[in-house]
C-alpha cells in the first residue's frame, strides 16, 4: 500500500501512515468540519491494510492535543480495527502520547486502553 | 426503509460503517429467510430496529457534542485573547505607573528647587528678605512664648560700592559670597542669616544674650576683615559694620530691625569696621560702642572680645569701665 501523508491543518491532525514501515501516526488537533469525510478513507485503508499484514509487527502512534466527539468516535473505530487485527495474530502496539500536565489527554488514553485486550498499549508522557 | 432496501444499501466507510454493516447483514439474513423460524425473524427485526435507533441517537449525540465543543473553543479563544489584552494593558499600566512615579519625583525635586528659589538669595544662598522677615516673626513669636533671649544683627559691608566700581560687578558678587561664608562660619545651626538689601544682611540669634551677640559680632567683624578677597588686579579686604539689638517683650520685628539699623548707622558714623550695641534692658539706654582699628585686627579682636564679656555688660551697672580701654567706650 502507498504511504499516506496529510499535513496538519487548523482543524485536522497530521496523518503519517507509513505502511511500508508498519508505522502509523496521527499528530495534532482533530475537529474537522466533516469527520466522516476526513476519517472515512483512513478507516477504509486501515481495515484493508490490517488484513494484509497479518502476523507482522505494527506500531500505531496517537499524539493528539485535542479532538471533538466525532473524531473520538473515529479513533474508537480505528482502535477496534487494531484490536481485531491483534486478535487475529498481528502484534499491534498502540502508543498514546500526551503532553506533561495534559490530564484530559492522559485520561482519554487510559479510557481507550480499557477497550483493548490484544493490543499492547503504551501511555507515554512527553 | 424496507428489509430489502436495507440489505442493498451502499457501504460508505463513514464513522458508523460497522453499525451499518451489522444492520445490513441482519437485513440480508432476514431477506434470505422469509419463513418465521419459530419467532426468530420477529426477534432479529426488533434487534435491527433497536440498533438502528441506537446508531441514530449516537450520531445525534456526536453532532451535539461537536457543536458544544465548537462553542467552548470559541469562548476559550475569546477568553485567551481577552486575557492577552489584559496582560498587555497591565504591562502598559505598569510602564505608565513607572513614568508617573518618575514624574512625581521630578515634581517633588522641582518643588524643592522652587522653594529654595522662593526663599533664598540665588547669589549667596542665604535667606532672601521675604523669608528672613518670616523667620524673624516666627522667632519673635517663640521668644514671646518662652523668653530665652533673641538678638538681631544688622550688617552692612563698608564701602561696597567702591568694590564694584574698582573691581567690577563680578568681583563684587564674589566678594558677597566670600563675605557670607566668613559670617556663616561664626554662626550656629539655629541662627538665621538673610540678605536684606544689596550689601545689607541681617542675622537672627535665638537663645542669645546681648553680651553673647556682641561677642559674636566681634568675631564676625574680625573674620570678615581677615578674609582675603580676590580683586581684579590684586587681593583686597573688606570690612563690615554691625548693629546689635536685643528683642524687647512684645516688640514687632520692624521695631527690632529699626533699632539694629540705628546701631549700624552709629557704627558707620563712628568710622566703620566695628559693631555698635544698645544696652537698654534696665531702662535708660546705655550704649556699648565698639571701635576697631583696622590695622592690627588679630590682637585687637582678642581685646575687643574681652571688652564685651558679660561682666562688662551686666545690666544694672551704672557705669562700666572696660579694661582694654584702648578700643572700647560706653556712651550714655
Amino acid at each position: 500500500m502507498e504511504n499516506r501523508f496529510i499535513p496538519a491543518l487548523e482543524r485536522s491532525p497530521e496523518v503519517d501512515f507509513r505502511y511500508g514501515e508498519n508505522h502509523l501516526a496521527l499528530r495534532g488537533e482533530a475537529y474537522p468540519e466533516d469527520a466522516a469525510a476526513f476519517f472515512g478513507p483512513l478507516l477504509k485503508d486501515l481495515t484493508t491494510y490490517c488484513q494484509s499484514i497479518q502476523g507482522q509487527d505494527l506500531l500505531v502512534e496517537f499524539q493528539l492535543e485535542y479532538f471533538n466527539t466525532s473524531s473520538a468516535k473515529a479513533l474508537m473505530n480505528m482502535i477496534q480495527v487494531l484490536e481485531g487485527a491483534a486478535r487475529s495474530g498481528t502484534r499491534v502496539a498502540l502508543r498514546w502520547t500526551f503532553q506533561k500536565d495534559d490530564d484530559v489527554m492522559r485520561e482519554f488514553g487510559e479510557d481507550f486502553s480499557t477497550e483493548l485486550e490484544h493490543v499492547h498499549f503504551q501511555l507515554v508522557q512527553i | 426503509m424496507s428489509i430489502s432496501n436495507l440489505c442493498r444499501s451502499e457501504q460508505d466507510f463513514g464513522l458508523f460503517d460497522h453499525e451499518e454493516g451489522v444492520i445490513r447483514r441482519a437485513a440480508c439474513f432476514l431477506e434470505g429467510h422469509p419463513e418465521d423460524l419459530g419467532g426468530l425473524r420477529a426477534t432479529v427485526l426488533e434487534l435491527i430496529q433497536a440498533f438502528q435507533q441506537s446508531a441514530r441517537e449516537q450520531k445525534q449525540l456526536l453532532r451535539a457534542g461537536d457543536r458544544q465543543q465548537e462553542q467552548l473553543r470559541t469562548v476559550s479563544r475569546e477568553l485567551k485573547e481577552k486575557s492577552r489584552l489584559l496582560e498587555e494593558q497591565t504591562r502598559h499600566l505598569r510602564i505608565l505607573n513607572t513614568d508617573l512615579a518618575h514624574e512625581v519625583e521630578a515634581r517633588k525635586a522641582l518643588e524643592v528647587d522652587l522653594r529654595i528659589l522662593a526663599t533664598t538669595d540665588p547669589l549667596t544662598g542665604v535667606y532672601n528678605r521675604r523669608r528672613f522677615l518670616q523667620l524673624g516673626d516666627y522667632e519673635l513669636a517663640r521668644e514671646t512664648r518662652t523668653p530665652q533671649g533673641l538678638s538681631l544683627l544688622a550688617l552692612d559691608i563698608d564701602h561696597f560700592k567702591k568694590v564694584n566700581d574698582v573691581h567690577g560687578h563680578g568681583v563684587g558678587d564674589e566678594t558677597l559670597v566670600r563675605f557670607v561664608q566668613a559670617c556663616s562660619s561664626c554662626l550656629r545651626a539655629m541662627d538665621s542669616i538673610g540678605r536684606t538689601g544689596g550689601e545689607e544682611f541681617a542675622i537672627l540669634l535665638p537663645e542669645t544674650t546681648l553680651a553673647e551677640s556682641c561677642e559674636l559680632a566681634e568675631r564676625m567683624r574680625a573674620a570678615v576683615a581677615a578674609c582675603q578677597m580676590q580683586g581684579s588686579q590684586e587681593p583686597f579686604q573688606v570690612t563690615v559694620s554691625i548693629g546689635v539689638a536685643q528683642s524687647r517683650e512684645g516688640e514687632p520685628l520692624d521695631d527690632l530691625m529699626a533699632r539694629a539699623d540705628l546701631q549700624l548707622y552709629k557704627a558707620k558714623h563712628a568710622g566703620r569696621n566695628r559693631w555698635h550695641a544698645e544696652l537698654d534692658q534696665t531702662g535708660p539706654s546705655r550704649r556699648v560702642q565698639k571701635t576697631m582699628s583696622g590695622t592690627r585686627p588679630s590682637t585687637i579682636s582678642e581685646g575687643s572680645v574681652s571688652a564685651c564679656t558679660s561682666s562688662t555688660l551686666t545690666p544694672g551697672a551704672s557705669s562700666t569701665s572696660f579694661s582694654p580701654a584702648r578700643v572700647t567706650s560706653i556712651t550714655a
